[in-house]
Formats: C-alpha cells, sequence, structure tokens
C-alpha cells in the first residue's frame, strides 16, 4: 500500500508533463514529418540559367597571360552564342565533348606512332638482307603501307568493323551496324561486317574515321612481317597482289572474329569461356596472322638459292646492316607504346594505360635478356640480330596480353617469347628447312601464338579476363581456340590464296634475277649504286648449292 | 600431298570449334583443342612442307 501512495502521483506527474510539453513536441514532430516528406527538394539550378562565373575580361587577355593563369578559363567553354554567360548546357557539352576529343587525341597520336613502325620494320628487313637485295626490300616495305591501305580502305574495314557498332569510348561509331551472322550448333556464328565500304554513306563519321585509321595501321604491320620472310626472292607484281588479298580479306576476317564482334569474341557468352577469345592489341590478330602467313608464302616461294646444300644443311646469310637493323628494332620499340597502350582507344576513363606501356616495355626488355643468354651461352658471343629478334619476340607476346597482366606476368611472357624465337628460328631453319631470312615467322608467328597463349595463363583478372594461374582455366580454352583457328583458318585461307597467285604471275623470280640481286631486275636501280657488289654467278649459285 | 596438308590443317581447327558443342567439360575442351591444334600442325608442318622439300631448289 504504502508503495502506492507515492507511485499515483508520479504517474500523474508524468502524465502532466507530457501534456505540457511532451506531447505538443511529439506533435509537432509528427506533423513537422509529412511537412518534411512533402516539402520539395531544394531547387536545382535551372539547366539553360546563366551561371554567374566570369573570366577574365577583354583587356587582360590583351595583356597577355605570361603565367598561364588566365587561358583555359569559362571564357573558352563552348557555347551556341559566345555573347550569352555560360549555362549548365554548356558545361555538361563541353564535359562530353572534352572526353571524347581526349580519346581521339590518344588513339589518332598513337595510330601515328603505331604508322612510323613501317620506318622500323623497313629498316630491320632490309638490313637483314644481303645489300644487292636492299632497294627491293625497302621498296616491298614502302608500298605495302600503301596497297594494304587501299585494299582496307575499299572493303578491309568493313568486313572488320562493320558490325562493331558501340565502341561508345570514341564517341559511339554507331554507323558501323550490321554483322553477318550464321546460325550454327544452336549459336549465332558471326562471321564478317556489312558497313563501311569505302567509309560511304553513314559511315562518313568523326568516331569512325579514328578507328579506321587505328585499326588501318594494325592491319599494315600484319601485312609488313610477310615481306621480310620472303625476302630476296618474292617477284615484287606477286607481292603486291597478294598484299592486297591479305589486307582485303585474310587480315580483316580474322580482325573481325576477334575485334568486330565475330564468333571468336562470344565464346564467353556463347560457349561460357571466360571472357571471350582476348587479344587485347594483336598478338594474334596482327602478329600471329602475319608470321603464320609469311610461313604459307616462304613454302610456296622456297628457300634462296645457296641457303642450304644438297645435305640439307644450311648456309647462314648474313645481312647487310646490323646498324639499321638495331636502330629499327628502337624505332618498332617505340612504336609499340601505340600499339599497346593505345588499343584502349581512349585515355579519358582509361587510366590502365600507365599499366600496359610499363608492361609493354618490361616484355621487350626480358625478351631481349632472353635472347642474348640464349646466344652467349650456347655460342659464346651475345649475337646482335637475335636480341634485337628477342626484342621484337617480347613485344609481340606481351601484345596480346598486355591489358590483363601485372608487371610481373610480363616479364616472365617475355622471356619466355625471348628463348622462345631462338629455339623457333632454330627449329624453322634446320628442322622445317623453311628460308626466313629475318626471322619473321619466329618473331610473329610463333610467339604472336604464344602471346595468346599467355593471356590464358597470366590474365590476372584486375581487367575481366582472368587466366589458368589465377583460377579460371576456360579463358584458355578461348585462348586455344584462337590458337587452332589462326592455324587452321589463317593458313589455309592464305597459302591457298598464295597458291593462286602462283599459278596465275608465279610468286618465285627468276634464279638470275636473284642471284644477281632483285634491284636492278626488280627495280631498275641499286640501292648502293657507289658500293661494290658480289653478285653470285648462275655456276657459282649452282656450286654454293652442291 | 600438298592438299591433303591443308585439308588436315582445315580439319583440326574445325575438331577443336566443333569440340565446343560436343561437350561442356572444359577439360575435354581443352583436349579437343589441343588434338586440333596437333592435327593442324601437322598437317602443314608435316605433310605440306614435306611436299615442298620434295621440289625444293636446293635438292635440284
Amino acid at each position: 500500500m504504502t508503495r502506492c501512495t507515492w507511485l499515483k502521483p508520479c504517474i500523474w506527474a508524468i502524465v502532466v508533463v507530457l501534456l505540457a510539453g511532451g506531447l505538443p513536441a511529439l506533435a509537432q514532430a509528427a506533423a513537422a514529418a509529412p511537412a518534411a516528406a512533402a516539402a520539395p527538394p531544394p531547387a536545382a539550378p535551372a539547366v539553360d540559367a546563366p551561371l554567374a562565373v566570369t573570366g577574365p575580361t577583354a583587356d587582360d587577355q590583351a595583356a597577355g597571360d605570361p603565367s598561364g593563369t588566365k587561358t583555359g578559363t569559362v571564357n573558352d567553354v563552348v557555347r551556341p552564342d559566345p555573347t550569352k554567360p555560360v549555362t549548365l548546357v554548356d558545361l555538361v557539352n563541353q564535359a562530353g565533348q572534352n572526353r571524347i576529343a581526349i580519346n581521339f587525341v590518344w588513339t589518332l597520336v598513337t595510330g601515328f606512332l603505331v604508322m612510323f613502325m613501317q620506318a622500323g620494320f623497313a629498316i630491320v628487313e632490309t638490313g637483314l638482307c644481303r645489300a644487292k637485295n636492299a632497294n627491293h626490300t625497302m621498296m616491298m616495305n614502302f608500298m605495302v603501307y600503301g596497297f594494304g591501305l587501299f585494299a582496307y580502305w575499299v572493303c578491309g574495314f568493313a568486313f572488320q568493323m562493320g558490325g562493331a557498332a558501340g565502341t561508345s569510348i570514341l564517341g559511339g561509331a554507331a554507323p558501323l551496324s550490321h554483322e553477318f551472322t550464321i546460325h550454327l550448333l544452336g549459336k549465332d556464328w558471326g562471321l564478317w561486317g556489312t558497313k563501311g565500304f569505302f567509309l560511304a554513306g553513314a559511315t562518313y563519321d568523326v568516331g569512325v574515321m579514328v578507328l579506321f585509321l587505328f585499326e588501318m595501321v594494325f592491319m599494315d604491320t600484319a601485312l609488313t612481317i610477310v615481306t621480310g620472310a620472303a625476302a630476296e626472292r618474292w617477284k615484287y607484281v606477286a607481292f603486291a597482289v597478294s598484299s592486297v588479298f591479305l589486307g582485303a580479306i585474310t587480315y580483316p576476317i580474322y580482325g573481325n572474329w576477334a575485334w568486330g564482334g565475330g564468333w571468336l569474341s562470344k565464346l564467353g557468352a556463347n560457349y561460357g569461356l571466360g571472357a571471350g577469345y582476348a587479344d587485347f592489341a594483336g598478338s594474334g590478330v596482327v602478329h600471329a596472322v602475319g608470321g603464320i602467313t609469311a610461313l604459307a608464302v616462304s613454302l610456296i616461294v622456297g628457300a634462296r638459292i645457296g641457303k642450304y646444300n644438297r645435305d640439307g644443311s644450311s648456309n647462314a646469310m648474313p645481312g647487310h646492316d646490323i646498324v639499321i637493323v638495331l636502330t629499327g628494332c628502337f624505332i618498332l620499340a617505340f612504336g609499340w607504346f601505340g600499339f599497346n597502350p593505345g588499343s584502349t582507344l581512349g585515355a579519358s576513363g582509361a587510366l590502365r594505360i600507365s599499366t600496359i606501356a610499363v608492361d609493354t616495355m618490361l616484355a621487350g626488355c626480358t625478351g631481349s635478356f632472353g635472347a642474348l643468354l640464349y646466344m652467349w651461352f650456347k655460342y659464346g658471343k651475345p649475337d646482335a640480330s637475335m636480341t634485337g629478334n628477342g626484342l621484337l619476340a617480347g613485344l609481340v607476346a606481351i601484345t596480346a596480353p598486355s591489358g590483363y597482366v601485372n608487371t610481373m606476368g610480363a616479364c616472365i611472357i617475355g622471356l619466355v617469347a625471348g628463348l622462345l624465337v631462338c629455339f623457333s628460328v632454330e627449329f624453322v631453319d634446320r628442322v622445317l628447312r623453311v628460308d626466313d631470312p629475318v626471322g619473321a615467322i619466329s618473331v610473329h608467328g610463333t610467339n604472336g601464338l604464344w602471346g595468346v597463349i599467355s593471356v590464358g595463363l597470366f590474365a590476372d583478372g584486375t581487367n575481366t579476363v582472368k587466366g589458368l594461374f589465377y583460377g579460371d582455366p576456360t579463358q584458355l580454352v578461348a585462348q586455344l581456340v584462337g590458337v587452332a583457328t589462326l592455324l587452321g583458318f589463317v593458313f589455309s585461307l592464305s597459302y591457298t590464296a598464295n597458291s593462286v597467285i602462283d599459278f596465275f604471275v608465279g610468286q618465285r623470280s627468276a634464279a638470275e634475277d636473284e642471284l644477281e640481286g632483285l634491284d636492278i631486275p626488280e627495280m631498275g636501280a641499286l640501292c648502293y649504286p657507289e658500293f661494290v657488289l658480289k653478285p653470285q654467278s648462275v655456276a657459282a649459285g649452282s656450286a654454293a648449292a652442291d | 600431298m600438298k592438299i591433303v596438308g591443308v585439308l588436315l590443317a582445315v580439319f583440326g581447327w574445325l575438331v577443336a570449334v566443333v569440340g565446343l558443342s560436343v561437350t561442356s567439360s572444359t577439360g575435354a575442351r581443352m583436349a579437343l583443342c589441343i588434338v586440333g591444334i596437333g592435327i593442324t600442325l601437322t598437317g602443314i608442318l608435316g605433310v605440306l612442307n614435306k611436299a615442298h622439300l620434295k621440289e625444293a631448289i636446293w635438292k635440284k
């Protein structure tokens, strides 16, 4: 009872307090809640309202800007009427324009670097050939640019990229909108694009033009690989026709399957194979296609006179200028900074370009180490041309995985490539007895295939692709399907096409021309008219062959 | 023999590609790819190259 006597006043006191202060407060809060919910959000600034931002006056700018603080201000934001103040719409449009402009400039400049690789290939190949064929070899490398470019403009680009729409990083490239596809084995198989012939119609578009330039210089790299393997005995007219075919048909078809939305790129979606066939910058698409076509052409044209003896043993036929060979290797290594980092097709939103560039230089470095050490240990001297080829082999091998691997992976890939190119050169020369004056089949073919496989092993998953060593064996299967396609389809198509060319125009130059050197018979002028050359006679050539 | 070499190369490629639809096992697919590549290499390096070497200029 005593507890009840003090409890009752307490309850009343609480009720009074609530009535006096608490309940109105609660009521206020309750009333405020719907009010808050109903209150309009903070007013967004009108997108077309003028922004209160001013830049330097005309007088300020007229006085010059030595510190750079008055240049690149609100005055430089593009707007429909320059006399009116900037609005939010203008700023947003300018941001979009800037992103695409950065990516255009990046892709174009890296494409220009890749174009300059033609000069590197030209002098590497010429330096590795004999002086009597220097004009002919240079002229093949010079005109492969023109032949390939023309063929690619007519139809190659359309076959490769005509169905690749959706390159948002370059502003869309939407006109490239149709892929020829067949339905087979329950899946869709994209085979080639159908938009962009002559870059006419809707493909007369700024984004498409950037893509065309970049893809064109890649295609030309593949073409120039073949000229090295078949040098010193390839008839110029056959070279011209063969290059046009490669630039118009063979390269674009495989390029479409890998990069243009074709069936290889869809292996992930259709068959659950990782991210589908992944070839970041073209170990397969560019280098293996070039190297495998080089093998096909080399088989057809046969070995140079004097290269092999009757018993099948081979004779060394050293090049005439190691200085231009190694200078060319440096030019190529420089151009590779366009090849691989440029394959992001943009810098804005693609900051991994730094990783790709470092991977590229590291793989080239370890590639040259591998070849140098192999030759040094095996033959007692560090061979210059093989060290150069080791650098190129490392660069070729890292081209496909450069967008997907870390620096340790890049070093291993490059080192393996440097060793592999030495084994491959010896295998091609002594076992297969296929004459390849510059080692193009090994540098680009063998190491192109190694680069494709290495994606399936070393891709670390940072950029969507994960290889076997990081837990996804299916990616390796996709890469192996790519290798089988390169060897089975690309080789067969190249071999068949070049056999047809051989039938109609003949691939190999006359024996007398070859022995004299192709400069005069094919080109009409010596590369080095003041040099005293030592042409072989037919009899001497036969004796050497004996 | 040259035609046989080319046909073998194409056949090896088809083994690798069609193998994807034959099984969904990653190991089996990988094995079929390797077999296909092996057939292709046999066609190119074994059969086709040997046919070309038979008529090589240095054997005449």
